[in-house]
């Protein structure tokens, strides 16, 4: 395990609302450098703040890279500017043009930093802290939370009775359909162990709450507390300064744009 | 039951012992919803009316499954989750994690992950969680069933020390009896309709009521079918001991039954009642059916740079029956897999009947092997006990319905339908059935095409004494047809009976390939490999120091073998004469 950095420290709760305000504030900006700038600020936060080294920030996100082509094509064959602006290069009859482009990398920077906003957050944050949290700070009900995190403790379990699942399938020799129309029948295939062996384990798992005097009394005492202290407010005021100068900076540049035109 | 006791509850599966358990903790009638009548009083409380509070402070459970009772994340959380409940203060829970740990052996594991560690400590912490909230009565369901031998006498060391602390009063049920019989106080026995067979003290329930709990389907200790099994070959064995020690001292003290086994014809090393096969050893490579030479395999990907397994060399005869032994993660699934092909073992490591398994196609190694895998759930495809089977010979039959079948495969499905015992329930769909009749069918549904050999991954957990007793005769009979079996199994006993191979993994590695007597008989490589002797084989060492009497009997048979016709046969053979 790594070694607890400034970030894990952060009140998760704080630390949601921080992801949550510069999340919302790349929605208004229309240009693709304000959030490749974000996005190696949070990179360089999650490094030095965090203890989270590049490769372990930036490998989970390959799956946003082959989002982004998509996002391309799709402009550079849909864009409704693309019929009034000159060619920046010519594939025959495929012509690519600055606005497309511009669309395609604001979008795709947009979503590298919501991805990577999120993926700082969660591996900075214990689970079992968020829950915490989320009860002490948000007041959210504990039999609802304490329901989650039971949920999320069986989110490896159904992994691997899927991985078994399928291999005693194929072992009965069944010949798996591959391709996006058969992923019904896959679905249907699968679905009937799975929730049969999760229903049946959620039943237990209630059981042995119940049996340890969960929801028995109307509260409940923590052993851990999750509080707010001074240096969250303080973390908190750093990153919307930091949103406002990066923001405000570029904008005074010219870079920062708020409308699509 | 007297505070401070320690009551045994038997039945065979379905009899309600689970349900029972639920009742004493309250869970019956207030969150399970059912019909109730009847008075359950736990410590003074009535259940039916007390609050769940007080009951869950008053009466701890210990499930089956270790994963399937935490609920956060944890070893320090885990245990405070119950006192958080009941609205104790943080220091008092401080110091009733650090009391409760001690208790359970774990000092020390207060910050560790819950998913970082093994079952054994696993079920240690359910137990140490339970203990925290200061219960009178502790209720555990079944706890070793998913622990190694190791684990589970470490834990029933760990119980045996509570028990004999006299301040709980414990209700157990368990499977592995020969490990709890010198600690239990009484036994209570379920019928399958879930009515009181019997309760009283144990002596008298296995001695006296021997028959109608074998009838019932319930296990029963080994060493009391060694003493019933001696006095029906004539043996006149006093008392009716019940553990190891009791048993050793039984055995002594019949008549001529030491001097017997002594001058024993096949006294010495070859003493397995199932003789050895002529020429011992492993099977070598002209009669293997099954073969692995110096495997070794590594899972790609998921950061585990370590080997699953490590120049591993085996080798079964046809009609062989190969045990696989070892702790938890000592890659005995991993193996079991690459001889099966589900997962693709290196060129040249794997043969079946002399051809590597890398040549072979996928059709024709299915044809040839079968794997049954620990949960029979896993393996069904189709929705009726009959397309089941049907799917085995032609999975376009298993989708379409048994019209696809030809006359001949339509009667070999009857045929096995009948043989499960299963034709009333053909139209019925699999997970509908019964615990055993989804093993067996599921073990059917390999062996229905012929195939040649059977991989079992831990086949018996959770069965009861009649449902193993079926899968094991359903094995011989495939043996005696010219079937090769291969069984991944925690079961010492089961190993001692059946197994005429025993391969023994620790930590990838094979740290003993040859026969089960053998092993046995060499208890630090036992220990060494985190495994446990059967009882009977506690008996033979037991007696071998006491008395001389030869080593490794490791069965009933093997005992009766050795001793032939008692005293009291004989006699009654003069006077026909």
């Amino acid at each position: 395990m790594k070694p607890a950095g400034y970030l894990d420290q952060r009140n998760p709760c704080i630390k949601l609302l921080a992801v949550v305000l510069a999340a919302l504030s790349l929605t208004f900006i229309f240009d693709p450098v304000t959030p490749a700038v974000l996005f190696v600020i949070t990179l360089a936060a999650g490094r030095f703040l965090g203890g989270l080294s590049l490769r372990s920030q930036i490998k989970p996100l390959w799956i946003f890279v082959i989002a982004g082509v998509a996002i391309l094509l799709a402009n550079i064959f849909f864009n409704k500017e693309n019929a009034t602006s000159p060619a920046i290069l010519s594939l025959g009859a495929v012509k690519v043009t600055g606005p497309a482009l511009w669309a395609a990398g604001t979008l795709w920077l947009r979503l590298m930093s919501f991805a990577l906003f999120s993926l700082v957050f969660v591996k900075t944050t214990e689970p079992q802290h968020l829950i915490l949290s989320l009860i002490h700070q948000l007041h959210l009900n504990y039999r609802v939370a304490y329901g989650t995190l039971v949920g999320y403790r069986m989110l490896p379990t159904l992994q691997s009775d899927y991985q078994t699942i399928r291999a005693a399938h194929r072992v009965r020799g069944v010949r798996e359909a591959q391709g996006l129309l058969h992923i019904w029948s896959r679905f249907r295939r699968y679905a009937v162990p799975l929730l049969t062996g999760a229903v049946r384990r959620a039943g237990r798992v209630a059981l042995a709450m119940d049996a340890r005097a969960f929801g028995a009394l109307p509260g409940r005492t923590y052993r851990e507390r999750i509080v707010v202290r001074r240096s969250d407010w303080v973390f908190l005021a750093a990153v919307v300064a930091a949103l406002a100068v990066v923001v405000a900076g570029l904008w005074m540049i010219g870079i920062t744009r708020f409308t699509i035109e | 039951m007297a505070p401070g006791e320690t009551v045994l509850v038997l039945g065979p599966s379905g009899s309600g012992k689970s349900t029972l358990t639920l009742c004493l903790d309250g869970l019956i009638p207030h969150v399970v919803e059912g019909e109730y009548t009847g008075r359950v009083t736990v410590a003074g409380l009535v259940v039916e009316d007390g609050p769940v509070h007080l009951l869950a402070q008053e009466a701890g459970l210990v499930f089956q499954d270790p994963e399937a009772q935490f609920c956060t994340l944890t070893v320090e959380d885990e245990i405070a989750f119950g006192l958080e409940n009941l609205c104790r203060p943080p220091q008092e829970i401080e110091a009733a994690i650090d009391r409760s740990l001690a208790s359970v052996g774990l000092p020390g594991y207060r910050a560790r992950r819950l998913a970082t560690l093994s079952g054994g400590e696993k079920q240690r912490v359910a137990l140490a969680s339970v203990l925290a909230m200061g219960p009178r009565l502790l209720v555990l369901d079944e706890p070793s069933a998913n622990l190694d031998p190791r684990a589970t006498s470490e834990l029933f060391g760990l119980l045996r020390r509570l028990a004999a602390g006299r301040r709980h009063t414990m209700v157990i049920i368990e499977h592995k009896l020969d490990e709890l019989m010198d600690w239990v106080d009484s036994v209570l026995v379920l019928d399958a309709e879930g009515r009181l067979l019997y309760r009283g003290d144990p002596a008298t329930a296995f001695y006296e009521w021997g028959e109608v709990l074998s009838g019932a389907g319930v296990w029963r200790p080994e060493t009391v079918e060694l003493v019933e099994a001696l006095r029906r070959a004539g043996w006149d064995v006093p008392g009716s001991p019940l553990d190891v020690a009791g048993t050793i001292d039984a055995l002594s003290a019949t008549p001529g039954l030491v001097e017997r086994l002594r001058s024993s014809t096949y006294a010495g090393t070859d003493t397995s009642g199932r003789r050895l096969r002529r020429g011992g050893g492993p099977a070598s490579g002209r009669d293997s059916v099954l073969e692995a030479r110096g495997l070794s395999y590594r899972y790609r990907g998921g950061g585990a740079p370590s080997e699953a397994l490590t120049d591993v060399s085996l080798s079964v005869r046809r009609g062989g029956f190969l045990a696989i032994a070892g702790r938890n993660g000592a890659g005995k699934s991993t193996l079991a897999s690459l001889l099966t092909g589900v997962l693709e073992p290196p060129r040249g490591t794997v043969f079946l009947e002399g051809r590597d398994l890398t040549e072979m196609p996928a059709a024709a190694l299915s044809e040839r092997v079968g794997f049954v895998f620990q949960n029979p759930e896993h393996q069904f495809v189709t929705d009726t006990v009959r397309a089941e089977l049907a799917f085995s010979l032609s999975p376009r039959a298993g989708r379409k319905g048994a019209r696809q079948l030809t006359a001949e495969q339509r009667s070999r499905v009857d045929t096995w339908l009948d043989r499960l015992g299963l034709l009333a329930l053909a139209e019925a769909n699999p997970f509908a059935l019964s615990q055993g009749q989804k093993r067996r069918l599921s073990v059917a549904a390999m062996l229905i095409r012929g195939q040649s050999v059977l991989v079992l991954d831990e086949p018996t957990l959770g069965q009861d004494e009649s449902q193993a007793a079926g899968l094991m005769a359903m094995m011989e009979d495939f043996r005696a047809g010219g079937g090769t079996v291969v069984m991944i199994t925690h079961d010492m006993r089961l190993i001692a009976q059946h197994a005429d191979e025993l391969l023994v993994l620790a930590a990838g590695r094979s740290v003993y390939f040859g026969t089960p007597a053998d092993f046995f008989s060499r208890p630090g490589l036992v220990e060494r490999s985190g495994l446990a002797v059967p009882a009977l084989g506690r008996v033979s060492v037991g007696l071998h120091l006491a008395e001389g009497t030869p080593l490794g009997l490791l069965s009933v048979r093997a005992f009766v073998g050795d001793a032939g016709a008692g005293a009291a046969v004989e006699r009654r053979e003069e006077r026909c004469r």
